[in-house]
C-alpha cells in the first residue's frame, strides 16, 4: 500500500491517524469522514462540506500521543470555535505540527476496539472487544488467526462476555453486525497482505446510536524489519 | 508428510518390534517395555536387543539390531544417553518405519541436550524414520495390540486416542478410563517432539479410522501455524479435546499497541483452538470427561435439552449450569404434561427440569425416560436418578429394622428390585439414545463409580458410557456435545 511503503521510505515507525484510516478504509473499515487541511481557512472550509459539529486533532508523524499533548478539540460547533481550536493546537504541537485533521462528531455511548496483532507462533489475529478506556479496565476481548471468514467474526461478536453491547439497547439500535463482521475480515487481510504492518488499534470503534460502526481513532504500528 | 502418515501407520500395526535396551532387571524400563509388549499379547515378532543375554522373559535376545533376520517396524530405544548415538546410527541402518525414544536427558535438561536431539531427529527425518520423543513413555494401539510402554495399563479397544507431550498426563487419563471400563485406541507420549511433529501425529489420527476421538495435552506448540492449520481439518472430522498446560507469561515483550498488550499467548491459543473447532478443557476432569462423552454419545440435533430428576436439587443445579453454558430447556408441551400426569403424583413438577418429585413408583422413572426421549421437543436428555440399587443397599443395612436377621427376605427384595430397575433404566437409556440419536447422560453419585454390585455402570460401560458423578459434570458434557455439532453446522452451512 502506498501509505505504508511512503511510511517505510521515511523510516517511520507508524502511520499517522490520517493514513491509518486511508489503509483500513481500503479494507472496508468504516472510519470517519475527515480531511487534512493546513490551517484554519481551509479547515471551516472543509468543516462546511462535513457539517458541524466538527472534531479538531494535530496531526503529524511525530504526533502520537494525541491526548497527552492536548491537542484534540471536539464538539466544535461554529467556525469561531473552530478557528480558536486551530490556535490552541498549534501552540501546544509548537513544530512536529504538520497539519490538522477536521473530522466528523460521531456521536455514540458504544465503544468497541478492533486490532491486529502479529503472534510469533499463529502470526497474524485479529482481536475484538470493548473499547475506549474499558479494553485495559475488563481486558473483554477474544482473538482469531487471519484470514478470517464473516462466520467467525460472529463468533466473535458472541465471544465476549459484553456482547449484549450489540443489542438494542436504552432506546440504542443494534449493531450493523454485517459491517462490522466485514470490518474484521478486511482487518485481517491487512495483516495477512502487509507483512510490514505489525500491529493495528482501532479504538475506539463507536457504534452511533443507529448502530453503524465508525473507527473513529486508528493506529497503524510498523514493522521494520519485515520490509528487509 | 504423507511418508510420515504411512510411517506411522506402518508403526502402530506393525509385523516386528525391536526393544534396544531390553533387560532382565524387573527395576529398568527396558525390562517393563519388554514385558508389556508381551502381556498385552503382541501377536507379531518380538526381538529383545541385549549383548550379554541369551533370552529374557522367554524371549530370545539378539545382540544387535543388525543380527536381527527380518524387517523390524518399529524399535523402541530405551538405552542410556551415551549409548543412544549407536541405536541411532544401527536404526538408520536397519530402517524401521518408526521409533519411540525413550531415554530422556536432552532437551528438557539443557541446551546442549537440545542440540543433540535436534541433531538425532534430523538423522531419523533423514532417513525417512517416523518416531516419538525423546524423554517419552512410549506408544500404544490397542487395536494391534501393541503395548511398547512402560505403563502397565493394556486397556480394550475403543474410540479415544490419547497425543499427550507428558507421559504422566495421558498415563493418568488410561487409567483413569481403565478403571471405567472405557476403551482406547492409541497413546502418543511424544516428549521432546524431536523427530516427528505433533503437526503430524494429529493429522495421522485424524486420519485414522480406528480413532473417533482426539484427546490432546499439550505444553508448547513448536510451529503454531502447522498445527493450526491441522487442527483445523481434523475437527472436521472428528471432535478433538485440548488441555493445555503453562500458561506462559506474556512477559516483557515489546508492543506500541493496546491490542498487542492485550495479546497473551493463553488467550491465542484459546482463540486458535476455538476458531478451529476443537474443545479447549481447562483441567484433567474435563479433559476425561468431554473426551468420553464424545466416544459414547450420538451429537444432539440442537441445544433443546429435557433433564429428568428423581428429586428436586440435583435438577436445579443442572438447570443452572445448563443455562450458564447457553443450552436451552424448552417447557414441557401439554400433551407430554398430560401423559406424566396420569401415573406420577400430584406434586411432580410440570415443568424442566422434569422433577418426579419422588412419585409414581419405582417404574417410574423408566417411564418418564421413554416419554421425554421420545418428544421431539428435546434433542437431548440430562438424566439425574439412576443408581437406586446402591443408594437401597444403603439404607437397609444401615437400618436397625431392615437389618436384622429376620428380614434378610425382604432386605434382599428391596436390593434385587432396586437392581432390576437400574438394570432396565441403563438398557433403555441405550436402546433410546441409538433409535432416536439423541444423548442421554446419566447422573448419579452412588453410581458413579464403577464396582462389581454396580449394574448400571456395568451396562452402559459396554457402550463406552459413564455415569456422571453431579448434574454440572453432566451438563458441561451436553455443552461440549452441542457446541461440536454447532461447529459441524457452521462449517456445513458456510
Amino acid at each position: 500500500m502506498e501509505v505504508i511503503e511512503k511510511a517505510l521510505k521515511e523510516k517511520r515507525k507508524n502511520l499517522t491517524e490520517y493514513e491509518s484510516k486511508l489503509a483500513l478504509k481500503e479494507y472496508g473499515v468504516p472510519v470517519t469522514k475527515e480531511f487534512l487541511v493546513r490551517n484554519a481557512k481551509e479547515a471551516v472550509a472543509k468543516a462546511e462540506e462535513i457539517g458541524y459539529p466538527v472534531a479538531l486533532k494535530g496531526s503529524g508523524p511525530e504526533l502520537l500521543h494525541k491526548t497527552e499533548l492536548d491537542i484534540i478539540r471536539l464538539n466544535l460547533k461554529t467556525p469561531k470555535e473552530l478557528r480558536n481550536a486551530f490556535r490552541e493546537i498549534k501552540a501546544n504541537a509548537g513544530k512536529k505540527l504538520k497539519g490538522a485533521l477536521v473530522q466528523e462528531m460521531v456521536k455514540g455511548q458504544r465503544e468497541l476496539v478492533i486490532g491486529l496483532i502479529r503472534d510469533p507462533q499463529f502470526g497474524p489475529c485479529v482481536m475484538f472487544g470493548l473499547g475506549g478506556i474499558y479494553t485495559e479496565i475488563l481486558r473483554d476481548v477474544c482473538f482469531r488467526v487471519a484470514p478470517i471468514t464473516e462466520q467467525d467474526a460472529y463468533q466473535m461478536f458472541e465471544e465476549i462476555k459484553g456482547k449484549k453491547i450489540l443489542d438494542s439497547f436504552r432506546g440504542m439500535a443494534p449493531a450493523d453486525k454485517k459491517t462490522l463482521a466485514q470490518a474484521l475480515v478486511g482487518l485481517a487481510k491487512l495483516g495477512v497482505e502487509n507483512p510490514s504492518v505489525k500491529e493495528v488499534d482501532v479504538n475506539p470503534l463507536i457504534l452511533t446510536k443507529e448502530g453503524r460502526p465508525v473507527a473513529v481513532d486508528a493506529l497503524v504500528v510498523l514493522n521494520e524489519e519485515a520490509k528487509k | 508428510m504423507s511418508e510420515n502418515l504411512s510411517g506411522l501407520r506402518r508403526m502402530c500395526y506393525p509385523e516386528a518390534v525391536a526393544v534396544f535396551g531390553a533387560s532382565p532387571n524387573p527395576e529398568k524400563w527396558g525390562f517393563g517395555i519388554l514385558h508389556n509388549l508381551i502381556q498385552g499379547k503382541f501377536p507379531g515378532k518380538i526381538y529383545p536387543i541385549n549383548q550379554k543375554r541369551e533370552e529374557i522373559l522367554g524371549v530370545k535376545c539378539y545382540s544387535s539390531l543388525a543380527s536381527v533376520p527380518g524387517p523390524v517396524d518399529l524399535v523402541v530405544i530405551v538405552v542410556p544417553p551415551e549409548q543412544l548415538g549407536i541405536a541411532v546410527e544401527d536404526c538408520i541402518k536397519k530402517r524401521p518405519a518408526g521409533v519411540v525414544v525413550i531415554t530422556a536427558g536432552f532437551g528438557e535438561v539443557d541446551e546442549d541436550g537440545k542440540r543433540k536431539e535436534l541433531e538425532m531427529g534430523r538423522r531419523f527425518q533423514d532417513a525417512g524414520i517416523v518416531g516419538l520423543g525423546p524423554n517419552c513413555q512410549g506408544m500404544m494401539c490397542a487395536h494391534s495390540n501393541l503395548f511398547a510402554q512402560y505403563v502397565w495399563l493394556f486397556p480394550t479397544p475403543g474410540k479415544i486416542s490419547i497425543l499427550s507431550q507428558s507421559g504422566n498426563v495421558g498415563v493418568s487419563i488410561l487409567g483413569r478410563g481403565a478403571w471405567h471400563g472405557i476403551g482406547f485406541s492409541k497413546f502418543f507420549s511424544y516428549g521432546n517432539e524431536a523427530i516427528t511433529p505433533i503437526s503430524d501425529l494429529l493429522e495421522y489420527l485424524g486420519e485414522d479410522p480406528d480413532s473417533g476421538v482426539i484427546m490432546v495435552y499439550v505444553e508448547g506448540i513448536k510451529d503454531g501455524g502447522k498445527f493450526f492449520r491441522v487442527l483445523s481439518n481434523v475437527c472436521l472430522k472428528k471432535p478433538v479435546v485440548i488441555l493445555k498446560g503453562g500458561v506462559t507469561q506474556a512477559g516483557a515483550k515489546a508492543v506500541s499497541s493496546h491490542s498487542g498488550a492485550m495479546a497473551g499467548s493463553m488467550e491465542i491459543f484459546e482463540s486458535a483452538c476455538e476458531q478451529a473447532g476443537a474443545i479447549l478443557v481447562s483441567d484433567l476432569d474435563e479433559l476425561f470427561y468431554a473426551s468420553v462423552t464424545f466416544a459414547g454419545q450420538p451429537l444432539p440435533r440442537s441445544k433443546k435439552i429435557g433433564i429428568i430428576t428423581w428429586g428436586g436439587g440435583w435438577g436445579v443445579l443442572a438447570a443452572d449450569e445448563c443455562a450458564r453454558l447457553g443450552l436451552e430447556l424448552p417447557r414441557v408441551p401439554e400433551d407430554l404434561v398430560k401423559s406424566l400426569g396420569e401415573f406420577l403424583a400430584y406434586r411432580w413438577s410440570r415443568n424442566n427440569p422434569i422433577d418426579l418429585a419422588a412419585s409414581g413408583g419405582q417404574t417410574a422413572l423408566i417411564k418418564v425416560l421413554e416419554l421425554v426421549a421420545r418428544s421431539p421437543v428435546f434433542d437431548g436428555i440430562i438424566h439425574i436418578g439412576i443408581g437406586l440399587s446402591a443408594f437401597a443397599r444403603l439404607v437397609v443395612e444401615g437400618s436397625f429394622y431392615f437389618g436384622r436377621d429376620d428380614q434378610v427376605k425382604l432386605r434382599e427384595l428391596f436390593i434385587k428390585g432396586a437392581r432390576k430397575i437400574d438394570e432396565i433404566l441403563a438398557q433403555k437409556m441405550l436402546e433410546l439414545s441409538q433409535e432416536l440419536g439423541k444423548p442421554i447422560l446419566a447422573t448419579s453419585d452412588t453410581a458413579s463409580t464403577p464396582s462389581e454390585e454396580n449394574i448400571a455402570w456395568q451396562v452402559l460401560k459396554e457402550k463406552n458410557r459413564l455415569i456422571y458423578p453431579t448434574p454440572n459434570h453432566s451438563a458441561r458434557a451436553m455443552s461440549y456435545l452441542v457446541r461440536h455439532q454447532e461447529f459441524l453446522a457452521r462449517k456445513n452451512k458456510g
